[in-house]
């Protein structure tokens, strides 16, 4: 299970110097032109990291465990802070663990791919211990998780209901207040408090972001995108790692949310996690507290996104949540919808989401609850014209999902509806086109006065402002006529925008691909920014040379220079190069270590 | 077996699964703790309600032992809603009472909370039903009772009745052991069931409510249960003389009655009796601004009221039976759809529904004649087409269902069932007659004289005559026992409920073993159509499918082939 969203092997590797290629590949036994994807299987392999970091020093795993805890899986400069980082840094990064990137103009990060955040936590983290787990215990109903989820349901709903007409969206991105309320009616957990609304939020943005909504065109609706309907088809395991992933949050707070997950996985089944004793931790390994304070949010996105429950001071996985993260599935039962003679649909949690989208098409929602409860009606067939279905594909694709037979009373109205709704329709300039002579005759005879003139044998023109009177005198004459108007000539409306793909921690750069396996000098001590600058003074005060290993913009490479610094200003620091005598300006940002001259050799 | 058979809802509703090795047993126990809604082929659809729960804590279940139940046969776990509102209807239940005042002037409103007593007295619903505070609590109008009850009900509070009944003049009445034909007779399990149901043993909180069964179930005889246990004077409101006089034999055959025990109170008899037969027609009658009869049958003691197709009670009716709240009261019925939508005020003038049993239960056990339903759809001639395209939308509706291509199907259907009883029926005098002169069958219409129709009636019943053509007077109470065939010609609308009499008019088994079936004849593509799916709805939800033929504007059998149709511009 996936839980951190970081920059992967795969974005990773494309650009890295060849020589870092080379190395790696070497490092796990792969000829020096092996594939890609060969080598990103063996950097991942659970064994070979947890072999890695294995090989630190006890004092060194401390320590990275402890900066992973402190600042998640990208960090920036106040790791420097942590003594003895640069040698854990250079074992990890030989085993293709950490890697070095320009996460900004001048700033590098070190990065842990996101193939490997697991197992390195899980080998380096001390975090998994029974100390965090609260007394009490309470057993799970169950020991398997459903395809379907309370927010997965939510989430598919939103889709499903923006399938059959979009939701308006207000300037500042909300829901409007009627479709909103419709929303929440078919949302799992109907009673509209605030939790509801944060679950129903969560659960619209994680349709956006996942590409499967978007918002269409200057009416401001979302509708689903070409691959909504896709997504259904997906593994389970894939769904519920999208899932899993959108509740530990964006990567601003990564280091929390991935955080709680993972140690609320480790936990039994019936424990919880205490949060005192979390939040006791976390402090002890002195974990910022700008940090800490973001745990809340954690929590609370996790409760939103229905991974979490909460009673009492401690929290863990929900059901759903921890067994989908151990990959325990109870069975779907395709096909076990049923088709009542009255038209109802009754289809059961367990059936799969890629036949529930289908279903969504053939047949009106009613009610959602862990029954799905549809209606076959005329609106349905309608709908179902509107999709392109004929009668005898539609009948075919109800009996297809349906564990009963259709009752012949309910074929004989599904044939009716079609035969209606397929007879007459509207077409721009209000004409009235029929199916053939005899029946525009019998419509012109019904409409008397609303017929302006006859265009065709089977075309009459209707008057302008008539349409709604029109179609009440048809219908009451027992001829249905939907009242969609087709507008031949005009352009097509745009296609669907295809899914705009999911937004990702991009490798940022500028124009160059600027990804390093680290190779940090270990004699030079790591220090944070402000450090920095103390010490940088000092050197220019006392003229003293400093050795800096530094990532200097525009280059493929860390440097370790020997520099005389001059001048220090607003974290731009001006130097002459030694022995070279050339001058040389670095930010301050772009420094990774730092000691007094000549001790790098 | 790895799957239970019933889902509980977050909206109340309980699905549960035919076709489940466990259905009866969890069947078994949703009664007394849920409603019946629907029983259509594949899922019966119950409810929870404030009644249903109210009920079932008024008869000893405790809010674990009712979760217990739906727990034990249930997919998945109860929604948290369902068990709050369990618990919660279950805490509301006694704490309000309806008892006689404590200087017996009227009845008394109470309880132990003063505060909610004070709540529902500034209520806005409720305030106007009160009288004159009596601490804790207000008094109450007798004749208010219904509707305090009503009221209440409505804004959540439910009160446990306790102000008891009138008592009524003591009658002696028992159960023959057989029929005055010397046939033995016992009453049915599910017939005892009902009557049990409605009784319960006498407690203050039962003795009124709403017996359903479905048509030729026997509901009269449940009903003369329910005398049986009460053993006082019996007033018995029906919707005929036919009806009436059906009653009236079916208690001096199966009772210990004698024929001076029974009056007839008719528009030709005024007779007041022990057990008083009337009509609704009758009781509602005014004059000079007077419920002349009411009044004169109001004056009575009588110990048990029963009304008999209590879903057609009339408006006017209901308020003068507000006033009848002191009496024990049965309504018996078989469908409680009422298209006036006025179903809640039935149960609170009579009371909730006590018993419900679904129809295809009943032919499963052989109590009710297996029926098929079959709908027929003519097309209409030309000149009809026509005709209905100039008419007002008032007379279309008329003009479809007289499509002069029905009169070829029926004469059709009639042939094929030679040998068999039917009944022809329709809305329509015209169509009517038409038919009868073609089929050359007796009609009878609400002008046909009483005797006469009795006639006829009877006639039928020892098979002299196997076809008749009725109206919608034989909608209700007629007991034709061997009539398996009925041809349904037109219709009110879309009413359920007619359609669903009209069923039952053939589903008593019958004595040849006969299978019973059902048609409808409607005009294809016309307003009928319409009403006639929205008519079928009820019958699929008692469990029958229907099959659908069609046939051409002369009355041919035809296989439907589909015009072709314009293709829509899939839009996807």
């Amino acid at each position: 299970m996936q839980l951190w969203v970081s920059p992967s092997l795969r974005q990773i590797l494309p650009h890295l110097p060849p020589t870092d290629v080379r190395a790696l590949m070497q490092s796990v036994g792969l000829p020096p032109h092996a594939a890609l994807e060969e080598l990103i299987e063996r950097l991942a392999q659970p064994e070979r990291v947890a072999a890695a970091v294995e090989t630190l020093p006890g004092e060194e795993r401390q320590v990275f465990g402890a900066w992973l805890l402190r600042s998640g899986l990208i960090a920036h400069e106040d790791i420097h802070r942590l003594p003895r980082f640069a040698s854990a840094v250079n074992r990890l990064a030989q085993a293709g663990l950490v890697f070095l990137l320009r996460s900004d103009y001048y700033r590098p990060s070190f990065v842990l791919p996101a193939e490997c955040a697991t197992p390195l936590f899980e080998a380096l983290a001390p975090a998994r211990d029974a100390d965090l787990a609260a007394e009490a215990r309470t057993p799970r109903p169950s020991d398997r998780a459903e395809e379907w989820s309370p927010f997965l349901h939510d989430v598919f709903q939103v889709v499903a209901y923006a399938d059959r007409q979009p939701i308006p969206i207000t300037q500042q991105h909300y829901v409007y207040k009627r479709a909103e309320a419709k929303l929440l009616s078919w949302m799992w957990d109907k009673r509209g408090g605030e939790p509801e609304r944060h679950r129903f939020a969560a659960a619209l943005q994680f349709a956006q972001l996942k590409g499967l909504l978007t918002l269409h065109g200057e009416a401001r609706e979302l509708v689903p995108t070409a691959s909504a309907a896709e997504y259904w088809h997906k593994p389970v395991a894939e769904r519920a790692q999208d899932w899993l992933q959108f509740a530990a949050g964006t990567p601003a707070h990564q280091s929390l949310g991935p955080l709680l997950i993972w140690l609320a996985a480790g936990l039994e089944p019936d424990q919880w996690l205490d949060r005192a004793k979390l939040e006791a931790f976390l402090r002890a390994r002195k974990v910022r507290p700008e940090v800490v304070r973001q745990l809340p949010e954690a929590w609370a996105r996790l409760l939103a996104a229905g991974a979490w429950e909460e009673e009492a001071g401690r929290g863990r996985l929900t059901d759903a949540a921890y067994y989908a993260y151990h990959g325990r599935w109870s069975p779907t039962r395709p096909r076990s919808a049923i088709v009542q003679p009255t038209g109802e649909v009754l289809v059961p949690p367990e059936v799969p989401y890629a036949e529930r989208w289908q279903w969504n098409r053939l047949a009106t929602p009613q009610h959602t609850d862990r029954m799905w409860v549809l209606q076959i009606d005329r609106g349905a067939v309608e709908r179902a014209l509107d999709l392109g279905f004929e009668l005898e594909s539609y009948l075919e694709a109800v009996a297809s999902l349906s564990r009963t037979e259709l009752s012949p009373n309910l074929v004989a109205n599904v044939r009716d509806w079609f035969r209606q709704l397929g007879r007459h329709r509207w077409v721009e300039a209000l004409i009235l086109h029929s199916q053939s002579a005899e029946d525009s005759a019998h419509a012109e005879r019904i409409l008397g006065a609303l017929a302006v003139r006859r265009l065709s044998p089977a075309d009459l023109v209707i008057r302008r402002d008539g349409l709604h009177e029109a179609s009440e005198r048809l219908r009451r004459a027992g001829i249905w006529i939907r009242d969609v108007v087709e507008t031949p000539g005009l352009p097509e409306p745009p296609p669907l925008a295809a899914a705009a793909a999911p937004t990702a921690p991009q490798l940022v750069w500028l124009g160059y691909n600027q990804v390093l396996v680290p190779k940090l000098h270990e004699a030079l001590a790591y220090h944070p920014v402000s450090e920095l600058e103390r010490l940088l003074g000092e050197a220019i005060r006392h003229e003293s040379p400093v050795d800096v290993q530094y990532f200097p913009t525009g280059r493929r490479e860390v440097l370790v220079e020997t520099i005389l610094p001059t001048f220090l200003n607003r974290g731009w620091l001006q130097g002459i190069r030694l022995p070279a005598k050339t001058g040389v300006t670095v930010h301050l940002t772009q420094i990774l270590g730092l000691a007094p001259a000549h001790r790098c050799g | 077996m790895d799957r239970l058979p019933l889902v509980v809802q977050s909206d109340l509703s309980l699905l549960l699964e035919v076709d489940h090795p466990l259905f009866e047993e969890a069947r078994d126990a949703l009664v007394g703790i849920a409603e019946l809604v629907k029983s259509p082929e594949h899922v019966h659809t119950y409810r929870l309600s404030h009644l249903s729960l109210w009920n079932a804590v008024a008869s000893g279940l405790t809010p674990d032992e009712i979760l217990a139940r739906l727990t034990r046969y249930s997919q998945y776990p109860i929604p948290r809603e369902v068990a709050e509102f369990v618990e919660d209807q279950a805490r509301r239940y006694g704490r309000l009472r309806l008892v006689v005042a404590p200087d017996g002037d009227g009845l008394w409103l109470t309880g132990s909370d003063a505060t909610l007593l004070q709540a529902v007295g500034r209520h806005r619903h409720v305030a106007g039903l009160l009288g004159p505070p009596l601490a804790p609590g207000f008094r109450v109008a007798p004749e208010r009772r219904g509707l305090i009850k009503q009221a209440l009900a409505k804004i959540g509070w439910p009160v446990d009745d306790q102000a008891g009944y009138a008592e009524g003049t003591p009658l002696s009445l028992a159960w023959k052991s057989t029929d005055r034909r010397g046939r033995p007779f016992a009453l049915r399990r599910y017939q005892v069931d009902a009557v049990q149901a409605f009784w319960g043993d006498g407690r203050v909180d039962r003795g009124s409510g709403i017996v359903v069964l479905p048509c030729g179930a026997g509901k009269t005889l449940v009903g003369i249960g329910a005398m049986e246990r009460v053993q006082r004077h019996t007033l018995i409101l029906t919707t005929s003389l036919a009806s009436l006089h059906q009653w009236r034999e079916e208690l001096l055959d199966k009772t210990t009655l004698t024929a001076e025990a029974i009056g007839e109170y008719s528009a030709a008899k005024k007779e007041v009796r022990p057990v008083t037969l009337t009509t609704y027609q009758l009781l509602a009658h005014r004059r000079r601004g007077q419920f002349e009869h009411f009044q004169r049958l109001d004056r009575e003691d009588w110990g048990l009221i029963i009304y008999d197709e209590v879903h057609l009670l009339p408006a006017p009716i209901f308020r003068l039976t507000a006033s009848l709240q002191a009496r024990r009261r049965l309504g018996l019925t078989a469908t409680l759809v009422r298209e006036d939508g006025r179903a809640d005020d039935v149960f609170a003038l009579i009371g909730p529904k006590r018993f419900d049993v679904p129809w295809r239960e009943l032919e499963a056990q052989g109590w009710i004649a297996t029926a098929q339903c079959r709908e027929i759809r003519v097309r209409m001639p030309e000149s009809l087409r026509q005709l209905l395209a100039a008419s007002d939308p008032a007379d279309q509706v008329r003009l479809c269902a007289e499509n002069p291509a029905k009169l070829s199907v029926v004469e059709a259907l009639v042939h094929h069932h030679a040998g068999d009883h039917i009944l022809v029926i329709g809305q329509y005098l015209a169509q009517l007659e038409a038919l009868a002169h073609r089929l050359n069958a007796p009609l009878v219409t609400g002008k046909t004289p009483p005797r006469q129709r009795e006639e006829l009636y009877e006639r039928f019943r020892q098979g002299e005559i196997r076809l008749l053509v009725v109206s919608k007077v034989a909608n209700f109470a007629i007991d034709l026992p061997d009539a398996n065939v009925a041809i349904q010609v037109s219709g009110t609308f879309g009413s359920r409920q007619e359609e669903a009499q009209r069923l039952g008019r053939i589903l008593r088994p019958k004595s040849n073993g006969a299978q019973a079936v059902f048609y409808t004849v409607v005009s294809e593509e016309s307003p009928e159509q319409e009403f006639a799916q929205k008519r079928q709805l009820f019958l699929c939800e008692q469990g029958y499918r229907y099959e659908v033929a069609h046939a051409d504007e002369h009355g041919r059998p035809v296989e439907r082939v589909l015009s072709p149709v314009i293709p829509f511009r899939a839009r996807s």
